[in-house]
């Protein structure tokens, strides 16, 4: 694990976008197992370092702090939801909410109400966690090109890749068009309101999309997507049906592992099961696509570091939890100071490690730095 | 290289063939340029070479066409990616990816070349189109020359034999068309590929074209060297036209060929000038300061114009350079950072979007967008309804337009030409005093253009102030009294067409290039000059 | 703010506290109190059956005054009972237990039949005379029905079962309801004697004071509390050293953008 000591900084290329993936679940997946405000601030912080020291300067590199505002959001709504509606009798009270007496068959819901120190805590905790997973997304997807990550899906699923990244093109290019159509009808002066005018701007909208999908599969189909390679039929239905169950079966068991609360059988074992079932139909399905890769991305040192690290941070967290909850589950009741333990801890801050793992990306002005040297020569 | 034998493409909506038993042997390293009026079958041609037609298409094609030895009947368009590349009318609605780069790659990607294959020859085809700079910037960010070239690369990296362009120029301003087509004759002086581009716009492909093909509408095609097929009644650029009034043998191609013949046409003509177009009336449309930014861009910086009842004022300028949204802004629809508008004392921005489109009519770039109802009668009568006048009122100023369109038809279906005179009735219909266009000679025949021209000076005459935003310098020499120039937002040359289109390489119309220094620009006004019928 | 907020109920506790009649090892007689049976059955053990006698202001209240000892759930607010008498022990007592194993509150009327409390057992207020249950499982009620009443000559015996804090039947339980503070501790460690709390002018009633509803009701001998000021474990030196590790990776990613606004400036 420990570096080579001969260790010189890489030079600078984008890492493979999985790296960055696993890196981020393996955090989430951290993240997830506990609800320990300052492990979880920590982890934040960790996150939110590593993407400032190696995000590139594309569009969506910037999409992080959106993400960081979006668990703000989160975490502001749960405590208000939860002192709206979650009253509680016992604990510190902070202040009262006028509180409002529901019917008998309600009886079990509190509105308003005393607001209590440990309820707001309890929410804070909890949404603390969430808004870690949505930075942990935010994270690897301001840190890998999100259409490169695509790419490097394995071949047998390069029609559901070219689906999703033919989506991404029109999804703009159909809200461009609605803005036109609307900024058009203006033009007309029509009075049309409600269901009229939305037929009067889905009409030219939808036959734009129409016309455009249109074009855009003549050329594809021009330039050479989809062609045979005398691979049977059933062989095809084969691997679609071995990927799909695999896939349904790998969404279940990151699901089962990401929430502690679910049965046994739904964590790794369906993972594992996941995992083979869509490697078998990977593997049946590369077979018979024949179609290469421009600049693939390259699977170096730096990913396996990058990637590892992720993994080692949730793999400690599972084995801590599963040691020790009440580490990684302060008490509220009675409420008590978090404590900061330090095996979780360091697992955390594996983290940050990719910081300096991971080499610096290709940056426009590193691009443009050769050529005003020469200009400047 | 193409051979298509008794061919016959049928389209399952209609009992007319759209081609019919054409026989046709194309050679390597060929360009040959198709042309044809809109509707005549043009696209179709290009579309069997690769199988789109029928394979996308639908309908039924008998005959045969051999691409390189391969029959089309047995090798969908995918099968022939590594033989013919097509690029479409619009290169941003067939891109893929989104960046050059991944563009150049993609085909390569989908024929199963090794990675060091790709990677030489994007690098050879960023070279080849002078696309190195951009590699790896955004498609959508391209100029329209750059997208036109990209997708041209992008094809071009599976070294196909055949290259099949469809409009390659039609959208674009005049440098960029330049570009694109100097990067197509390179491709068949250096690499021998054999090119069939159908365009609308001959003046700018003639003299590149070592065959014309020639469609007259009624499914078959002729064949034949250019000057031959221009000595005929085909659609010919002004230069041809030109040629065949001063009756010059060989008919000149090229601006070159014409001059060289046109010293006793110059000498007859001097001393005479071409006829002046009614002064201009007392002023429309009066802005001041009109800025326009979208964010940090500014799309128009700070124009002063006044556009004079009884003139049509042809806007120019580089893609990008803010005509589109000048218009916009003096139509009031659009937004505006700054400075007045003013039309009979009123602010067309202030106010009813009625108010407004009572003051000013503009037709927008993409003038379906205004269409939503299934038939012409139905968007006729709506307009009626929301302009609040008489039934048929609509309906009358079309029939002047342009007569004969079926009532019945779906908006959809019309050609380009037709569905700009239903949206020009719609917008007329509620009087404005100031009409505007946005670049409505996009994808219309020689003949549509002369209606189209036509149209606006009836409208100047009416005592319409007219507005268009146009790259073709032929229409604006016939149609317009006076051109502005804009660049980067700001207006850069403003005159009457004469002045300024004389005086600049670029927008200087064929005829006046070839009677250079005399101030001609149209055949039509060399004829009148002649008296001789054009 | 937080401590304020203590004190201030803490006083409103202490003037609340009341006596109330100790628990009896049987079915209550008549309406002498509240009849509870916990049914730890699936746990592998009996199920006693107490009464808590008087008129306990809640669920909870009842199951203590009956003897019980229930733990709540450490993270969940709105006392969610996860143990009695430190059963199940497997359950880490942090959210709510899962669906399948969890302590389901039921009331009956004394020979009747059990039905669901769809309410918790802190908001549910039994009145004396039925019948309350509590059973482990999936949500299966208690196992046996529920006993008619007993004849009042039963003998009055003191309640002494559990680990943890009983109320000693001759001494006077200060019940005060409010904060849950000292139940999860109650498993971990000795619970502190009733007295001392009722003394402390630390121990609160955060109920009597949040609803206005509840103060009309007879105080709760629910929960026994002994309310702490809110740094419980002395100098946090964990949270100290967290928001030094958060301080610190802040700064160098705001150290890190402006090196490279200044790369992108030159």
């Amino acid at each position: 694990m420990a570096p080579d000591m001969s260790w010189t900084e890489p030079l600078p290329r984008a890492l493979h976008p999985m790296a960055w993936w696993l890196w981020a679940l393996g955090l989430a997946t951290a993240a997830s197992r506990t609800t320990n405000p300052l492990l979880i601030a920590v982890l934040v912080a960790v996150v939110g370092y590593v993407v400032v020291c190696r995000r590139g300067d594309a569009p969506w590199a910037r999409a992080f702090s959106a993400y960081l505002i979006l668990g703000l959001l989160v975490i502001a709504l749960r405590v208000v939801f939860n002192a709206l509606i979650g009253a509680s009798d016992d604990g510190h009270q902070l202040f009262a909410l006028p509180s409002v007496a529901l019917p008998g068959w309600a009886k079990g819901i509190d509105l308003g109400g005393a607001v209590t120190a440990e309820q707001v805590l309890a929410a804070v905790y909890e949404g603390l966690r969430l808004a870690a997973l949505i930075c942990c997304v935010g994270a690897a997807n301001a840190l890998a090109n999100p259409k490169r990550a695509l790419r490097s899906l394995p071949p047998a699923l390069y029609e559901i890749g070219s689906a999703v990244v033919v989506a991404l093109t029109l999804a703009p290019q159909l809200v461009e068009s609605v803005l036109r159509v609307r900024r058009a009808r203006r033009l007309r002066a029509a009075p049309g309101k409600g269901l009229r005018n939305l037929r009067a701007i889905a009409m030219p909208v939808l036959e734009d999309a129409l016309s455009r999908s249109l074009q855009l599969a003549a050329a594809m189909d021009s330039r050479g997507y989809g062609r045979s390679n005398g691979a049977p039929q059933g062989l095809r239905r084969t691997t679609s049906a071995f990927v799909l169950t695999g896939l349904l079966a790998l969404c279940l068991g990151l699901y089962g592992l990401l929430d502690g609360t679910a049965p046994p059988l739904v964590g790794l074992p369906a993972l594992t099961a996941g995992l083979v079932l869509s490697g078998a139909g990977l593997a049946i399905g590369g077979r018979r696509v024949r179609r290469s890769t421009y600049r693939p991305d390259p699977w170096r040192r730096a990913e396996w570091a990058v990637g590892g690290c992720g993994v080692v941070c949730a793999g400690v967290m599972l084995v801590a939890g599963s040691y020790d909850p009440l580490l990684l589950h302060p008490s509220l009741y009675p409420l008590v100071w978090p404590d900061l333990p330090l095996l979780p801890l360091m697992a955390i801050l594996v983290g940050v490690l990719p910081a300096w793992l991971a080499p610096r990306p290709v940056r426009a002005a590193a691009r443009r730095a050769p050529q005003l040297q020469a200009a400047a020569a | 290289m193409i051979r298509l034998e008794h061919v016959s493409v049928t389209y399952p909506d209609s009992v007319v063939p759209v081609l019919r038993d054409v026989d046709l042997r194309l050679p390597e390293g060929e360009l040959c340029l198709v042309l044809g009026r809109t509707g005549a079958g043009k696209s179709t041609l290009l579309g069997t070479v690769n199988g789109l037609v029928p394979h996308f298409t639908g309908g039924l094609l008998s005959g045969r066409v051999l691409v390189d030895g391969r029959d089309t009947r047995t090798h969908p368009p995918r099968e022939l990616a590594d033989v013919v590349g097509v690029v479409g009318q619009d290169p941003l609605a067939g891109f893929v990816t989104d960046t050059v780069e991944e563009e150049l790659a993609y085909a390569m990607e989908q024929l199963a070349l090794p990675a060091d294959v790709m990677r030489k020859r994007v690098e050879e085809a960023l070279d080849l189109l002078g696309l190195a700079e951009l590699r790896s910037r955004p498609l959508r960010d391209l100029s329209g020359g750059e997208q036109q070239r990209a997708a041209i690369g992008a094809v071009l990296t599976c070294h196909p034999r055949v290259l099949v362009l469809d409009e390659p120029t039609s959208a674009l301003d005049p440098t960029a068309a330049e570009e694109v087509l100097a990067a197509v004759t390179r491709l068949v002086h250096d690499l021998g590929v054999t090119v069939l581009m159908a365009e609308h716009r001959l003046e700018r492909v003639l003299q590149y074209a070592d065959r014309v093909l020639y469609l007259p509408g009624d499914g078959t095609v002729r064949s034949g060297l250019p000057a031959a097929m221009m000595a005929h009644d085909v659609p010919a650029p002004p230069v041809v036209e030109l040629g065949r009034l001063a009756g010059w043998d060989p008919v000149p191609l090229s601006v070159r060929d014409a001059r060289r013949q046109a010293g006793p046409l110059r000498e007859r003509l001097r001393g005479r000038r071409p006829a002046a177009f009614a002064s201009a009336g007392p002023v429309a449309l009066r802005a001041r300061d009109v800025v326009v930014r979208y964010g940090d861009v500014i799309a128009v910086r700070q124009v002063d114009l006044d556009l004079a009842a009884g003139q049509v004022c042809a806007l120019m300028g580089r893609n990008g350079a803010g005509k589109s949204s000048l218009l916009w802004a003096l139509q009031g629809s659009g937004r505006r950072a700054g400075g007045t508008v003013e039309v009979d004392g009123q602010d067309p921005a202030v106010g009813s979007s009625a108010q407004a489109r009572a003051l000013v009519g503009l037709v927008p770039q993409s003038a379906a967008d205004l269409l939503y109802l299934e038939t012409v009668d139905a968007e006729l009568v709506q307009a009626d309804t929301e302009s609040r006048r008489p039934e048929g009122t609509t309906a009358a100023l079309l029939e002047q337009l342009l007569p004969g369109i079926d009532r019945d038809t779906h908006p959809r279906d019309l050609s380009e030409g037709q569905r700009l005179a239903l949206v020009l009735a719609v917008q007329l219909v509620s009087s404005p005093r100031v009409v505007l266009l946005d670049e409505p000679t996009r994808g219309l025949d020689y003949r549509a253009k002369a209606r189209l021209a036509a149209v606006l000076r009836r409208l100047a005459t009416e005592g319409k102030a007219v507005v268009v935003s146009t790259h073709d310098v032929e229409f604006v020499a016939t149609a317009a009294d006076r051109v502005v120039v804009l660049a980067e937002g700001e207006v850069v040359a403003d005159g009457s067409t004469a002045d300024v289109v004389l005086s600049s390489p670029t927008f200087a119309p064929q005829v006046a290039k070839v009677l250079n220094p005399l101030p001609w620009l149209t055949v039509g006004d060399v004829a009148t000059a002649l008296d001789v019928p054009a | 703010m937080m401590l304020r907020a203590a004190v201030v109920t803490a006083l409103a506790g202490a003037a609340l506290a009341v006596p109330a009649a100790p628990a009896t090892a049987a079915a209550c007689s008549q309406d002498s109190g509240v009849t509870v049976i916990v049914d730890f059955a699936s746990l592998g053990g009996g199920q006693p059956t107490r009464c808590a006698p008087g008129d306990p202001s809640n669920g909870i209240a009842a199951l203590r005054g009956a003897g019980f000892t229930p733990t709540r759930a450490a993270q969940e607010p709105g006392y969610f009972v996860c143990r009695i008498n430190g059963k199940p022990a497997n359950d880490p007592c942090q959210r709510t237990s899962p669906a399948d194993a969890y302590w389901s509150y039921w009331h009956a009327r004394p020979g009747g039949s059990w039905t669901y409390g769809n309410i918790g057992g802190s908001d549910y207020d039994p009145a004396p005379g039925t019948v309350d249950g509590w059973a482990f499982g999936a949500g299966k009620p208690p196992s046996t029905p529920p006993p008619r009443a007993s004849t009042p000559s039963a003998g009055r015996s003191p309640s002494t079962v559990g680990p943890a804090a009983s109320p000693s039947p001759t001494r006077k339980v200060p019940t005060v309801a409010g904060t849950g503070q000292a139940t999860a501790r109650t498993s971990a460690a000795p619970a502190p004697s009733p007295t001392a709390a009722a003394a402390s002018p630390d121990s609160t009633a955060a109920a009597a004071t949040a609803r206005p509803a509840a103060t009309a009701a007879p105080p709760r001998s629910d929960i026994v509390t002994r309310s702490k000021p809110l740094r419980p474990n002395g100098i946090p030196l964990g949270a100290i050293a967290a928001v030094v590790l958060v301080l610190l990776l802040v700064s160098a990613a705001v150290a890190q953008v402006a090196r490279r606004r200044r790369e992108d400036g030159t």
